[in-house]
């Protein structure tokens, strides 16, 4: 009879250990947060859109440092280096962690010798006419979404959470999706595809993400590919020359320091 | 005039027609069963026809206006929108209401397929300097947050007023209206949306009839409502329309037809005809269009006359005492040659459309050309089959019978041409031919209004919203330019963004333009702002990479309205001029203005330059359909005339009997252009109808006075008789088709109204040249020759 409650007991503790395992859509995403812990990163990117028979090739270099306590806020530095007309030109933000704050961010145009604050500034506009919008690229806090696991499945092979991610109601109004569904590898946190849904709850993009490496001991998407079945057209993101913890100077992400 | 008949020595006895009568009466129930069983497979037809009412529906493939749209697409994504407009009459702007517009974009996003963006006054981005901070500038949503109290709302809106971006486009001029856009993707292929427009239209339709929106009452407007609205009220119409046209002649046939029979036969073989006819059009693939909603009527009026000739006949030997039978078979011995002649030449007259390259004019053409031949056929199957059941004997008409009487009304109007033609051939000839003349004069400064928008009457909702979008907006059409430089970032070329500029300039200072939008008046925006709202600074960048980079700016910040403006690679780019409904003369006299200026700012042809757009299109329409008209005309006439000189073996009588057909064209249609009436798409696409009707008149008019003539050797007499017999079914068939048409006049498409006024007048003279003009011409000309020795000459002269 004890033996038989014990062996019980051990079947329920096992299955509710089981059940532990199991971790949430939020549990996820936080997981997926965690992978890039830098304090700094450079990297080169190239980005080509693609419309039909035409073709764009946008080539820019970029910096990030970490700041704040937990390291949540961040500054970014991008210098356009392809097309030639807009060589040097560049975008400074700096973005918080704290929801009610809002980036700063500036932009210098060597052509005028000009830098200028810009506040305000929609989220929901294409990035430079690609099939990227401006909230697919800024770093988006984990809990302006409400994540859902909502099972499993293997993205070109490889073992992947499926996670629904739902744009907190109070956020509707910035963004274009109703919705995105994640596939996240379960080896890597790295998202394997994520498929945006329009607000009519049609699917509107998807991006297949791929040329994952190990660099400076992070796990990083190297190879990004947007595309947009309904607009025939699709953007491929590529980066190189990625290194971490380099680090860098602050007087680096200064305004005065734009126009070089 | 009394039943002519009786001189005529059986008919046409023993001919094809009689032997082919004789077999239909005797085997009648098996040839009814065959027409059912035709009709029935037409009926299962019917269902594949789909209704086309695109703006393209009037160019063939490769036309260079569709060629020019698709350029346009390709390069700037669909042109198409929806436009709702709020007056502050009908939609106070309160707070309330603007926080439903507010939330109306939204939900416009959720539901409406194909939504791309949907912009308002709230919503719309603007890039400003900062006020008192050099450094600075904002981008933010004008109404960021909608002000609470109706001062602080009205002092915002004055504010927009000074934004030209704003002006005319979210907010009218005088500040009271507030639009509001939403933007089409590309439509899908047809296996996945057979019709787009629809689909948005009854999802914008679907939200506003929401209870959160009630309080909002949007005027509706753009391609995809227009179009929604506008085949709704054309069905509508067709069947009310349809419906009047077939009760009208009910009642006239009761009268004109004798009896029951003398209504349902002629009508039920003009509807099954209609039914084959659209069977067909679906069985081809085909589609129907705006102007097939008039098929259903133009076969009425073609049609008609065959049956109408038909019992007409079958009566009058009814009235000379034979029996049922054998007056169907004389009767049907004695028309069914020249029904057959004259659905021909219709249906051949109808066929030169082919020539032209207006598409719903060939598609008509070959509708129309189908429906003749189907009347035709149907005639003479169904009439003898319905009119041979009942007695032996049916009961002659007791006035007619007796030789002594005058006859009735009808006998005694044709009394009255023949001896008014007798008398007085000269005065007649004078009188027609001063009209003729004249009218033909009027004929050749004929002017076409092709904008279809003013086709509706102002009492309907469809043509209200347009009207008020003229008043208030003035942005109900649209004339573009696509710039193509050739070359990837051509355009950021400083010269030819100069040129640009100067040309939208030039095109907002003409009087006909509302507004003129091109990617150069962002350029200036953001410069401006960029210099701390210093009015200096709103001009152009002068370097290549200042201009790059401004564009680059905005590319990073604005978003998709770029794409609206530039093309991808910006190698090319748009000007946008936006005006009122403008008649075709005023559009044109704008595209011309816009073609000269190209020519001198643009010299050396480095740049391509396209013009498309909605006023473009009635502009290449116009022109099309006027050509168009023109050749379908002049290629009837040729193939008719050529018909009618082979039939009458008479190069002479063939040239006369084709004067009759042409002046009610001129008297009609000359006349409207001598008094500067503008012919519309509508009524200029169905001239043609009334060389039909009038060709069958002349048919039966010449066909029958050439056997009268050789049999009698007298053209008084071979007249005499001709108006006798054919003359009775000619002012019939006329009568019928006037009053009949006239239900038209209860259209509220106006170019349906003013057909109904056209075509009355129109067969009115038809029948007038044939029995007058024709008539005197003969008396005069003998273009048989000299009268022959005769029983009838003799009698004459005996007189």
């Amino acid at each position: 009879m004890i033996r038989m409650t014990v062996s019980l007991i051990c079947l329920i503790l096992l299955s509710a250990g089981i059940g532990y395992a199991e971790p949430t859509g939020r549990d996820i995403m936080v997981k997926v947060d965690e992978v890039d812990n830098s304090r700094d990163a450079v990297m080169s990117s190239m980005m080509v859109i693609e419309r039909g028979n035409s073709k764009l090739v946008r080539r820019m270099e970029s910096r990030t440092k970490q700041y704040g306590e937990s390291l949540k806020d961040e500054r970014t530095l991008i210098r356009f280096v392809e097309p030639a007309d807009v060589h040097d030109t560049a975008y400074l933000t700096w973005s918080y962690d704290d929801p009610e704050r809002e980036d700063d961010m500036w932009v210098y145009l060597p052509a005028e010798s000009l830098v200028r604050r810009i506040s305000g500034g929609g989220k929901k506009g294409a990035f430079m006419r690609s099939d990227l919008a401006n909230e697919d690229i800024e770093d988006r806090a984990v809990d302006d979404d409400e994540h859902t696991l909502t099972g499993e499945e293997e993205v070109s092979g490889v073992a992947c959470y499926v996670v629904e991610s739902v744009p907190r109601p109070e956020l509707k109004k910035d963004t274009n999706y109703s919705k995105r569904v994640q596939f996240i590898r379960k080896d890597l946190y790295l998202p394997a595809r994520i498929d945006y849904y329009n607000k009519r709850g049609k699917l509107l993009k998807t991006a297949t993400f791929g040329g994952y490496k190990q660099i400076d001991g992070i796990w990083t998407v190297t190879r990004f590919l947007y595309e947009t079945p309904r607009r025939k057209t699709r953007t491929l993101l590529q980066r190189s020359n990625i290194s971490y913890n380099q680090g860098l100077g602050d007087a680096l992400f200064l305004q005065n320091n734009l126009m070089r | 005039m009394d039943n002519t008949h009786n001189n005529v020595p059986g008919g046409g006895q023993d001919n094809f027609w009689y032997r082919l009568t004789a077999n239909i009466i005797r085997f009648r129930w098996l040839w009814l069963i065959g027409v059912i069983g035709v009709t029935a497979i037409f009926f299962s037809q019917m269902s594949k026809v789909r209704f086309d009412n695109s703006s393209d529906i009037w160019f063939v493939e490769g036309h260079s206006a569709i060629k020019a749209k698709e350029r346009f697409d390709n390069a700037f994504g669909n042109a198409e929108f929806t436009l709702l407009m709020f007056t502050r009459e009908r939609t106070p702007f309160t707070a309330e209401n603007l926080e439903a517009m507010s939330s109306l974009t939204e939900r416009f996003m959720e539901t409406v397929p194909y939504a791309r963006k949907v912009t308002w006054l709230g919503n719309v981005e603007q890039i400003q300097g900062v006020e008192g901070r050099e450094q600075e500038v904002l981008i933010e949503d004008f109404l960021a947050v909608i002000p609470e109290t109706r001062a602080k709302i009205d002092k915002r809106l004055k504010e927009a007023l000074v934004e030209p971006e704003l002006v005319d486009n979210l907010i009218s001029r005088d500040g009271t209206v507030l639009t509001m856009l939403i933007e089409l993707d590309t439509y899908p292929g047809e296996e996945e949306d057979s019709n787009p427009r629809y689909t948005v239209a009854e999802a914008v339709n679907a939200v506003l009839a929401e209870e959160a929106y009630s309080g909002l009452k949007p005027y509706v407007a753009g391609s995809p409502h227009f179009s929604y609205e506008y085949d709704a009220l054309a069905k509508q119409q067709t069947s009310k329309l349809f419906m009047l046209i077939i009760f009208v002649m009910a009642v006239l046939l009761l009268w004109l037809a004798r009896g029951p029979r003398g209504i349902v036969v002629p009508l039920l073989i003009t509807i099954i005809a209609v039914f084959w006819t659209i069977g067909t059009i679906g069985a081809i693939g085909f589609t129907m269009n705006l102007l097939s909603i008039a098929l259903p009527t133009m076969l009425i009026c073609v049609g008609i006359g065959d049956s109408m000739h038909g019992i007409t006949a079958f009566h009058d030997y009814v009235d000379r005492g034979e029996s049922r039978i054998d007056a169907l078979k004389k009767a049907f011995g004695e028309v069914g040659g020249p029904i057959m002649l004259t659905s021909l030449t219709t249906a051949a007259g109808f066929l030169a459309y082919l020539t032209t390259f207006v598409k719903p004019y060939r598609e008509m053409g070959v509708y129309i050309a189908c429906g003749v031949f189907y009347a035709f056929v149907l005639t003479v199957i169904l009439t003898p089959i319905l009119y041979s059941f009942g007695k032996k004997y049916p009961k002659p008409n007791r006035k007619r019978n007796n030789k002594e009487s005058a006859g009735d009304f009808f006998d005694r109007w044709l009394q009255l041409v023949y001896r008014v033609v007798v008398k007085h051939p000269r005065t007649i000839i004078v009188f027609f031919s001063t009209i003729l003349i004249v009218t033909f004069w009027g004929f050749t400064n004929i002017k076409v209004e092709s904008n279809t928008a003013k086709l509706v009457f102002k009492n309907q909702p469809l043509r209200q919203t347009m009207d008020i979008i003229d008043e208030r907006l003035g942005t109900n059409f649209s004339l573009e330019y696509l710039l193509n430089t050739g070359e990837e970032s051509g355009i950021k070329d400083p010269e030819f963004m100069g040129k640009l500029d100067k040309l939208m300039v030039m095109a907002e200072e003409h009087p006909l333009v509302t507004k003129a939008t091109s990617v150069t008046t962002v350029l200036k925006k953001i410069r401006r702002a960029l210099n701390g709202n210093d009015p200096d600074f709103y001009a152009l960048p002068e370097s290549r990479d200042a201009l790059a980079q401004y564009l680059f700016l905005y590319e990073s910040s604005g978003g998709n309205t770029l794409d609206m403006l530039v093309g991808f690679t910006y190698d090319q780019a748009r000007l946008s001029l936006k005006m009122k409904s403008l008649d075709t003369h005023d559009a044109r006299k704008l595209s011309d203005f816009m073609h000269a200026n190209i020519d001198t700012l643009f010299t050396d042809g480095e740049v391509e330059i396209i013009e498309a757009g909605g006023m473009r299109n009635y502009l290449a329409l116009n022109d099309i359909l006027f050509e168009g008209q023109r050749n379908s005309f002049i290629a009837a006439l040729s193939v008719i005339t050529l018909v009618m000189i082979i039939v009458l073996r008479s190069f002479k009588l063939g040239l006369i009997s084709m004067i009759p057909n042409v002046l009610p064209v001129f008297a009609t249609m000359g006349f409207m252009g001598l008094f500067g009436f503008y012919l519309d798409v509508i009524t200029i696409s169905f001239a043609a109808v009334i060389i039909g009707v009038a060709v069958d008149d002349s048919i039966h008019f010449f066909t029958r006075f050439k056997s009268e003539f050789s049999r009698t050797g007298s053209y008084e007499n071979a007249l005499k008789n001709t108006l006798g017999s054919v003359g009775r079914p000619l002012t019939f068939t006329t009568m019928i088709l006037v009053i009949g048409n006239g239900v038209f006049l209860f259209s509220y498409l106006l170019g349906f109204f003013k057909l109904g006024l056209l075509f009355g007048v129109a067969f009115t003279w038809a029948l007038m040249a044939d029995f007058f003009f024709a008539s005197a011409l003969i008396m005069i000309l003998k273009p048989l020759g000299p009268e022959l020795p005769g029983p009838a000459s003799i009698e004459k002269e005996n007189k």
